[in-house]
């Protein structure tokens, strides 16, 4: 009994699969191509008339007629004619006359015995560079600068003669710009982090200029919060003069241990985003650029720096020029956009009483 | 269980200590910055009599003009002055300076004296500090020469704005080129580095290449085909006095010189018999020195500043390329690796860079690298550029640009080191082969 199932059941088990599955073994299951094609109902008198012998097109015995065109029709001309009047005579080296200056107000301080009033011999060709054969030049034209690359032609040279010529109107072939240039390009007088040179141009799709973050607003003036005030020194519970001296001169550092909650990374970000806005190395040296200062100054509790309390700290890297001039930049930037205050928390005041900024260019120098 | 509380434990130990060492001030590192022109204010210059107005207009728009032109530099508009600048002495008014943004401000005065002579001082101040910037100047000179009085006016504020010597009171001899593509003539001229000024130093009767200026300026090496061959000449400027280096064989052909630092030696490119390398030449003693011997082309020689090295560029590896060797020769040091093929190394005065031609992918660069060929940048990209030369500061770059075409002229640009500032020199009309000079004294 149980043999019967279990043979019934493994024969529809395997039936089943060759059904789902079958067609995944069979070399014909890619489907050929399916040739569409317009068709049209037409009647039978149209069918007779398109059978009809006499309706096949008569095959063309006689070439068509290939007459030359008239008088009055201008032929096209050989380019030769047109193309050589740009091209110089070798024989028409004139002597040079005197150099006309008509414009200089500076008098020629060229002297009669310098000059040469002779004619010039024909140059030869600059084959200094690859140092081949020396050509004279049969068009007299100008060499190539020695300083120059003259075995490597400037790419596409466009003055070359042009392979269609008009028909009848000599004009002067047009002439593409493969690259047109602006007479006086200048860099752009706007700001930007980034030195983008005239190679790079090209390359760089990416937006010009971006937002900048806004700087956080300013907060709320809150109620004239007392500044913590140092703690009293204890003056009672010993007569040791130098202890209390010593206890004194502890209360009085100017750097106390900051109190209070610290600045969040967004404060210090924001703080840090507000100065390097200001800070302005385009007209460092290369040695300024390359000096880090450490400056050291005091803020007010307004968020506004004390000018008079800017301070170097420390410096690396370049000399004492570099370092003056990269203090003064750093001096400069603390100063522009400290006159707003720097939206600093007050409650947190302690936290930045006194800060020490690292201006480090490094990464400013050439990018 | 013990071991999470053990952990959590440490950790807040960590945590207090770390907010121990916090104490003392709130530290921030700044590593990004921004580049703009600094904004100055040029007071127009006091004529401090009425034969010197003239002159304290053009001397006040030459400075101007100088450091605006570096791109390091904004001139605040005199509108929005206010207050005005009446007595070279009084006081400045720091404050309303600061209410326009004007990071320094530059005060002159100029005195036109009974026999003719110029008198032009100024003082700087530095608007943030409250402070004069440097003491006051004073020059003195002809009245011919007042844009020279100008440019040095304008090199101190330079100076002491940027910690970097200026360039303003320096020449470009350079080749003008007037004429047809095709039959073109070229002859020598040198003009203030603004493109005033100037001079002609030779006529157009022969062709006349790549001029450079001798350490002191008072000569220019340049190659001639006055003989039907090149050959390299040396000119005395002031007296325009040319000669033909003497100790060169008729018949060979001679280009691509440049003076040594001291000014004594010569090195040079020599084409013999097909092959070009490079030559020394002693001035005095016309004795030569044969520097390379190889079978590839060699040419465009350039002092390091100390004269001890000597970069040029060479086909030897089968593409042109920047090498570097002693002065006195021996086997030489490539320091290009990139691709294309690079071309008329010139040493910066500060020895710090090399800048060269460079082409690749149909165009042409004006690129600067270090010394040992690393941190290549291309400053500059065209149709065609070439024949870099360095501002006497090694911050500007002047070069040759030619438009495409058949009507396409060269050009003199100038650009600054960092790829900024991409400016054209006004010429009368075409120009090529910039050699910029020295300071002038």
């Amino acid at each position: 009994m149980q043999l019967g199932w279990t043979v019934s059941g493994v024969g529809h088990a395997v039936l089943f699969l060759v059904l789902l599955f079958g067609g995944l073994f069979r070399g014909d299951r890619i489907p050929e191509a399916i040739s569409v094609s317009d068709v049209a109902i037409i009647s039978e008198e149209e069918f007779a008339a398109l059978a009809l012998p006499g309706a096949a097109p008569e095959p063309q015995t006689e070439a068509p007629d290939v007459s030359a065109p008239e008088e009055s029709e201008p032929a096209p001309e050989a380019p030769a004619e047109d193309a050589a009047p740009s091209l110089p005579e070798a024989t028409e080296v004139e002597t040079p006359d005197a150099p006309d200056t008509p414009d200089i107000t500076v008098p020629d301080p060229v002297p009669d015995a310098v000059v040469v009033d002779q004619a010039p011999p024909v140059p030869v060709a600059p084959s200094e560079q690859d140092g081949t054969s020396l050509e004279r030049d049969a068009v007299a034209a100008p060499a190539p600068r020695v300083a120059a690359l003259p075995q490597v032609a400037p790419p596409p040279e466009v003055e070359t003669a042009p392979d269609v010529v008009p028909d009848s109107a000599p004009e002067p072939t047009p002439e593409p710009e493969p690259e047109p240039e602006p007479e006086e390009p200048a860099a752009p007088e706007a700001a930007s982090d980034r030195i983008v040179t005239e190679a790079e141009e090209e390359q760089n799709y990416a937006p010009a200029s971006s937002m900048r973050p806004r700087s956080r607003p300013a907060r709320p003036v809150r109620q004239a919060e007392p500044v913590p005030e140092p703690t009293p020194a204890p003056t009672t519970n010993t007569d040791d003069a130098v202890a209390a001296a010593l206890a004194e001169s502890q209360t009085q550092t100017p750097a106390p241990a900051p109190s209070g909650p610290p600045l969040t990374g967004g404060e210090k970000e924001g703080l840090r985003v507000a100065i390097s806005r200001c800070w302005n190395v385009g007209s460092l040296s290369t040695d300024a650029l390359g000096t880090t200062v450490v400056v050291a100054v005091e803020m007010e509790q307004n968020g506004r720096p004390i000018t008079g309390s800017i301070r170097l700290v420390s410096s690396s890297g370049g000399s004492a020029t570099g370092e003056r001039q990269a203090f003064d930049a750093a001096r400069r930037a603390i100063i522009r956009c400290g006159t707003q205050g720097f939206g600093l928390p007050v409650e947190k005041y302690d936290q930045w009483r006194e800060i020490e900024m690292t201006f480090n260019p490094e990464g400013m120098q050439f990018r | 269980m013990k071991a999470c509380l053990a952990l959590c434990l440490g950790l807040s130990l960590l945590t207090a200590a770390h907010a121990q060492d916090r104490s003392g001030p709130l530290r921030i590192e700044i590593t990004e910055g921004v580049i703009e022109p600094v904004p100055i204010a040029v007071a127009p210059f006091i004529a401090e009599n009425a034969a010197a107005a003239e002159f304290a207009r053009e001397i006040t728009g030459v400075v101007a003009s100088d450091l605006t032109g570096t791109g390091l530099f904004r001139d605040l508009p005199k509108e929005a002055y206010i207050s005005q600048i009446t007595d070279f002495n009084g006081e400045v008014a720091y404050a309303d300076w600061k209410a326009i943004n004007a990071e320094a401000l530059v005060v002159g005065a100029v005195t036109l004296t009974s026999d003719n002579q110029l008198l032009v001082k100024f003082r700087l101040f530095d608007i943030f500090t409250g402070a004069p910037l440097g003491d006051g100047l004073q020059f003195a000179g002809s009245t011919q020469s007042w844009r020279r009085v100008a440019h040095k006016v304008a090199d101190q504020v330079y100076s002491r704005i940027t910690g970097e010597d200026g360039y303003f009171d320096s020449r470009v001899v350079f080749v003008e080129e007037t004429g047809p593509k095709n039959a073109r003539q070229k002859r020598l001229a040198i003009m203030d580095y603004d493109g005033a000024n100037v001079q002609y130093l030779t006529d157009a009767s022969s062709i006349v290449l790549a001029p450079r200026f001798s350490p002191t300026g008072d000569r220019v090496l340049y190659t001639s085909y006055e003989t039907g061959f090149p050959a390299i000449y040396e000119l005395a400027v002031g007296a325009v006095q040319k000669r033909a280096l003497s100790s060169l064989d008729a018949g060979t052909m001679t280009f691509a010189p440049r003076y040594a630092p001291d000014g004594r030696t010569v090195v040079y490119s020599e084409a013999r018999g097909g092959n070009t390398d490079i030559f020394k030449l002693d001035l005095a003693s016309n004795q030569r020195t044969r520097l390379t011997s190889a079978p590839s082309i060699e040419t465009a020689p350039s002092f390091s500043p100390d004269g001890s090295q000597i970069v040029f560029e060479s086909d030897r590896s089968g593409n042109q390329q920047l090498y570097v060797m002693s002065v006195n020769g021996g086997e030489p040091t490539r320091i290009s690796f990139g691709q294309g093929r690079y071309g008329t190394p010139v040493w910066s005065p500060r020895g710090d860079f090399i800048a060269f031609t460079k082409q690749n992918a149909g165009r042409f660069h004006i690129g600067v690298m270090r010394t040992d060929g690393s941190n290549e940048r291309l400053l500059t990209a065209s149709f065609l550029d070439e024949g870099p030369t360095w501002a006497p500061n090694g911050r500007v770059l002047m070069f040759t640009r030619e438009s495409a075409g058949a009507d396409g002229q060269p050009a003199l640009f100038s650009v600054d080191i960092s790829g900024r500032n991409l400016r054209r020199v006004p010429t009368r009309t075409a120009a090529s082969d910039p050699a910029w000079s020295p300071l002038l004294p």
